[in-house]
């Protein structure tokens, strides 16, 4: 066992220098391009600071929607007897992989003034700061509902029975399971904030102010100013830090043992609620799904013949790119998140690296990766796909390792040490206990990591290699001037794709869950 | 005399195991009955059934003469039936002190009753000191006792004990014996208390049954088994060198 | 996943290609450029691999992209679709000159003597006008019409700090004189004009009806047009300084990995055969004579046009920057 003690060290050190290298190093290429006098006006000026407290302030409302409409669906559709529950889980779930840029588009042509049930009000409401947050918070509140599910899916099922004894369903709920469920949700409070915050497509379609627009006129605009975008990027970062604090602090480390888990888990039942929480949970979806029906409608008058020749290779090059980078996140969160829930400091500091990445505005980390990457010695990885992958590393790699991470955490230790004690070493203890035992948060991560990849659109927009992009590239390139048919049937061709991979995940999800 | 708990003809299939087959079982208020069985004969689910935590496939189960369980249909919701139960993994919500484990059950008391009889009962395992722990602060057996006094604060009519007292050592053991034998006899409670150990069912029990492959074998006291065991396992459960292995 | 995947997507990665290639970053709008591509490539065999700008960061996207990659260009050609942009790069030498064959044919006015660009398809910028808010007797004819207090918060531009509202803002700095063009900015401003997030953003606004009249290219105009809106073009100022004319323009970059089929590329660009069909399908003006003009296109000789020096249009738009960015509020 002696000679097998480098293999841990060795293993994180691996695991963390991938997000090193694919987060880290272009948020100090982008430090090192040179700021120069213009930082101190920039940050001292009360336009920079004002529109900061306003995206944050739009941002912490959306994050609140999310968790209002989510929290309560996630439970209700993970632990009861709401009447269809999974098909109401799953199309709930799509619009979250659907860029929300596209959302968007789908409420205006629902909502717009000449919109399918649309008129002078409702285009007046949408094109405000209401319609921003109503249309974000609506796009990323599946992704509260399905950690919320994840959350209390995990717990200890013999804690809710102890509750289901002398509790009402309501009250197991809100007193035991999501209090337990909290790492859960406090993960996605994180996620749901930190992409309304970095969000730019959706406030600059409606015409409302956002912070990640000032960066962006600094990387898009007449002057490439890189370093002045760092400079703006900077307020950004303490905010997703004061996050990072704020939410290791109250999501706590608490331990669950997990002794004798069971399978046969029947769902709470609502008895005489059960109706009007099911018209509600139901209504709450399809209200979700409405711009994609919109976009459905629309994509009627598109010509079907000629969408092969405008998808091209985009949606090959999506999936692939999107498969590989998913992979790779999850490898190395499977490592990473083991040290995390153990408490390695190497670990905790590259998440927190990793949450970083993730609310760093899209274009400035893409910025980076250029500064980064575009030179003679790297060329052969800039001009490839790899720089794709490389950006969904490093913007996405904190969703490979929280997941696994919870999961693990609310394992018992007890199970690898067993292993160690008869001389297993870290490698064979990862391979044969951590990752059979906690294989379906690993698919689940896999999955949530995939998602993200194949919606992305504000990473790999400003570096995708020519004729290496994605197919929301080519929806988001081809909107302004394509015909809204063809775009519309474009979108909904992302949406299919990643309807099919959801459904394929689910279903080895499920079957994960019976063996 | 209406049974606290009646199970007639029960069938309780997980999939397409047969877990619990034509299971009829009548226990009278204020009985202790320890319920025994090799590993996967059924003992646990037996517990969920009277609990309320498992639809049953086939039979009826009765509290205190009233329907509480028909085929696919639970009739009398978990929450409703005043039964109590103390898990093989204690589950004790770990982010509720003792005193919020005690009182999660009391919410319909006014404060002041409630608090006096969580007092009471923490006073009654010895455990008063440890109302503002959490449950990982405490040793085994404290979490032990936490588990019993949480389901005996609720006074209710049955209780269920799933291997209360596995891994604990054998002077511990002896002693929440002891205590859990007469906390249950002085609230007057049926209990039914599932084990793996003989020794600990020849001192607490009543009567026992015996389960195997969903079955009941035989019930009757420890000595009706031991002068006629119905079968070579009950024999062999009730060997002298395996009660004295206690 | 098995080896032989692994392998598979490795190769997958970085070959996307066997035969010749050649990479253009264009800012002319996908639905028009890449038909053009499509063509040569059907002609030549060469593969095209493009880079695309957003419309929302139309052109300068790009232009920033290739900038950034100076030290190691991956770019052979840049199509842009306004004829200021380009010279960003040539100012930074990146720019290879090429005297095209097929460059005979455009006016010497639209074209460097030297190679460094050629323009040829140009767009104007046009009001674009809806016939249901508007009467015909109350029509605007002039950009100064965005700041006229009767159309208060009815009118719309896209956003100056992007594309072809950059460079007209800098054409009418670098024409007007500083003052004259800034108080004309803070007039806009004042009424209450809509920034739009691009100039597609303008043609749907306008025909949707959400706004009176929008400043924006006359492709957006014509789609709006062909799309069935109730709405009609203007080409402002055709009694006073003249509408802006804006060539596309394409440029042969310095250092491009595939030299031989950057050339092809540019000339199959300057044909007459592209001009044609930038006519027909993106309403694009043809510059050489003989061309047709579909209807509804106005040809370049019919139009009376702003005057601009598109090299000292470029200087001032780097100039005038952070006056256009502090007038959006970033």
């Amino acid at each position: 066992m002696r000679g097998r003690r480098w293999q841990e060290p060795v293993t994180l050190a691996a695991a963390a220098s991938v997000v090193v290298v694919c987060a880290g190093v272009p948020l100090a290429a982008l430090a090192a391009a040179g700021v120069g006098g213009r930082a101190v006006a920039l940050l001292s000026s009360p336009a920079t600071w004002s529109l900061l407290a306003w995206s944050i302030a739009t941002s912490a409302t959306v994050t609140v929607v999310a968790l209002v409409i989510g929290v309560p669906l996630g439970v209700l559709l993970g632990r009861t007897d709401v009447a269809g529950r999974r098909v109401a889980l799953l199309i709930h779930a799509f619009s979250t992989f659907v860029p929300p840029f596209l959302l968007a588009l789908g409420w205006f042509h629902l909502l717009g003034r000449d919109g399918l049930v649309g008129g002078d009000a409702t285009s007046r409401l949408l094109f405000a700061p209401t319609g921003d947050i109503v249309v974000q918070g609506l796009a990323f509140a599946p992704i509260v509902t399905v950690l919320t599910v994840l959350g209390v899916d995990a717990i200890d099922p013999s804690l809710e029975d102890a509750a289901r004894l002398i509790a009402r369903p309501d009250r197991v709920a809100i007193r035991i399971l999501l209090p337990i469920a909290w790492p859960g949700i406090a993960l996605a409070a994180l996620v749901v904030f930190a992409l309304a915050f970095s969000e730019l497509g959706v406030p600059t379609f409606l015409r409302v102010r956002a912070y990640p627009a000032a960066v962006f006129a600094r990387l898009g605009g007449v002057s490439y100013a890189p370093g002045e975008a760092f400079v703006l990027v900077l307020p950004q970062l303490a905010v997703a830090l004061a996050l990072l604090w704020l939410e290791r602090r109250v999501g706590g480390r608490r331990a669950v043992s997990v002794l004798g888990l069971r399978r046969d888990r029947a769902p709470l039942r609502l008895g005489r609620s059960r109706l009007p929480l099911t018209v509600a949970c139901w209504s709450v979806v399809l209200l979700g799904a409405l711009p994609i029906v919109s976009l459905a409608l629309r994509a009627r008058g598109a010509s079907w013949g000629e969408l092969g020749s405008w998808v091209g290779a985009s949606a090959g090059n999506g999936l692939v790119d999107a498969a590989i980078a998913a992979t790779a996140i999850t490898a190395c969160g499977i490592v990473l998140g083991r040290g995390l829930a153990r408490g390695q400091r190497v670990a905790r500091a590259i998440d927190g690296l990793g949450v970083l990445a993730f609310v760093t505005a899209a274009g400035a980390l893409g910025a980076g990766l250029i500064a980064a990457w575009s030179r003679p010695a790297t060329q052969v990885v800039y001009a490839s796909s790899a720089i794709v992958i490389i950006g969904y590393i490093a913007r996405y790699g904190v969703l490979g390792v929280r997941p696994i991470a919870i999961a693990i955490a609310r394992g018992s230790a007890d199970l690898e040490a067993a292993a160690e004690i008869t001389g297993a070493g870290y490698l064979r203890r990862l391979m044969r206990i951590v990752i059979p035992i906690h294989a379906r948060a690993i698919a689940a991560a896999w999955l949530l990591a995939l998602v993200f990849c194949l919606r992305d659109l504000d990473t790999a927009v400003l570096y995708y290699p020519p004729g290496g992009e994605t197919l929301p590239v080519r929806i988001f390139t081809l909107e302004a001037n394509g015909r809204p048919a063809t775009v519309a049937a474009l979108a909904m061709l992302q949406v299919a794709i990643t309807a099919a991979v959801l459904a394929l995940g689910l279903v080895v999800l499920r079957r994960r869950r019976s063996t | 005399m209406t049974s606290a708990v009646e199970l007639d003809g029960v069938r309780l299939c997980l999939g397409r195991s047969v877990v619990l087959e034509q299971l009829s079982l009548a226990i009278p208020r204020g009985e202790l009955i320890a319920v025994l069985g090799p590993s996967g004969s059924g003992k646990t689910s037996l517990l969920r059934v009277i609990l309320g935590l498992a639809s049953i496939d086939d039979g009826v189960v009765k509290l205190d003469g009233r329907l509480a369980s028909e085929p696919h249909h639970i009739v009398i919701p978990p929450d409703q039936r005043h039964v109590a139960a103390v898990f093989q993994d204690l589950a004790l919500w770990p982010h509720l002190t003792v005193y919020g484990n005690l009182a999660f059950g009391l919410s319909r008391l006014a404060r002041a009753e409630r608090d006096a009889r969580i007092t009471a009962m923490l006073e009654r395992v010895g455990l008063a000191t440890k109302q503002r722990c959490h449950p990982g602060e405490l040793s085994g057996g404290e979490r032990q006792r936490v588990a019993i006094a949480r389901a005996l604060v609720l006074e209710p009519r049955v209780v269920a004990l799933d291997e209360p007292l596995a891994n604990l050592d054998v002077v511990l053991k002896r002693d929440l014996l002891a205590l859990f034998g007469a906390l249950l006899r002085e609230r007057g409670a049926a209990a039914i208390y599932v084990t793996h150990d003989p020794w600990e069912a020849d001192a607490l029990a009543d009567r026992m049954a015996v389960l195997e492959a969903g079955r009941l074998t035989q019930i009757g006291t420890g000595n009706e088994l031991r002068a006629s065991p119905a079968s070579p396992f009950v024999e062999k459960l009730l060997s002298p060198r395996e009660v004295n292995r206690g | 996943m098995t080896r032989a995947t692994v392998v598979a997507i490795v190769a997958l990665l970085g070959c996307k290609s066997s035969g010749r290639d050649v990479v253009v970053y264009t800012s002319v709008d996908q639905p028009f450029s890449q038909p053009v591509f499509d063509a040569f490539e059907h002609q030549t065999g060469i593969h095209v691999r493009a880079v695309y700008d957003t419309e929302e960061t139309k052109s300068t996207g790009v232009v920033n992209r290739l900038i950034a990659e100076a030290t190691s260009p991956q770019a052979d050609v840049f199509w842009a679709n306004d004829p200021v942009r380009p010279f960003l790069l040539v100012d930074r030498g990146m720019v290879e000159p090429y005297l095209a064959p097929n460059a005979a044919g455009i006016p010497a006015r639209f074209k460097a003597a030297d190679g460094t660009w050629t323009g040829f398809a140009a767009r104007a910028r046009v009001l674009l006008v809806n016939t249901k808010q508007v009467a015909p007797a109350a029509m605007p004819r002039s950009i100064k019409d965005l700041a006229d207090p009767r159309w208060k918060a009815r009118t719309a531009i896209a956003n100056p700090l992007f594309g072809t509202t950059t460079m007209h803002a800098a054409a009418l700095f670098a024409t007007w004189g500083d003052e004259r063009a800034r108080a004309f900015f803070d007039d806009v401003k004042a009424n209450d004009v809509r920034i739009a997030g691009s100039n597609g953003e303008v043609k749907r606004l306008v025909a949707s009806g959400e706004i009176a009249f929008g400043l924006t290219d006359t492709d957006d105009a014509h789609e709006a047009l062909d799309e069935g809106a109730p709405v009609d073009v203007v080409y402002p100022d055709q009694d006073g300084d003249g509408t802006p004319v804006m060539p596309t323009v394409v440029v042969l970059l310095a250092r491009g990995p595939h030299g031989d089929a950057g050339r092809q590329l540019v000339d199959y660009l300057l044909s007459a055969e592209v001009e044609a069909a930038m006519a027909v399908t993106a309403a694009h003006m043809p510059l050489r004579s003989g061309v047709a003009v579909p209807n509804g296109v106005k040809p370049v000789g019919e139009l009376r046009a702003f005057p601009m020096d598109y090299p000292r249009v470029a200087k001032t738009m780097e100039r005038v920057e952070p006056v256009l960015r502090t007038w959006v509020g970033l």
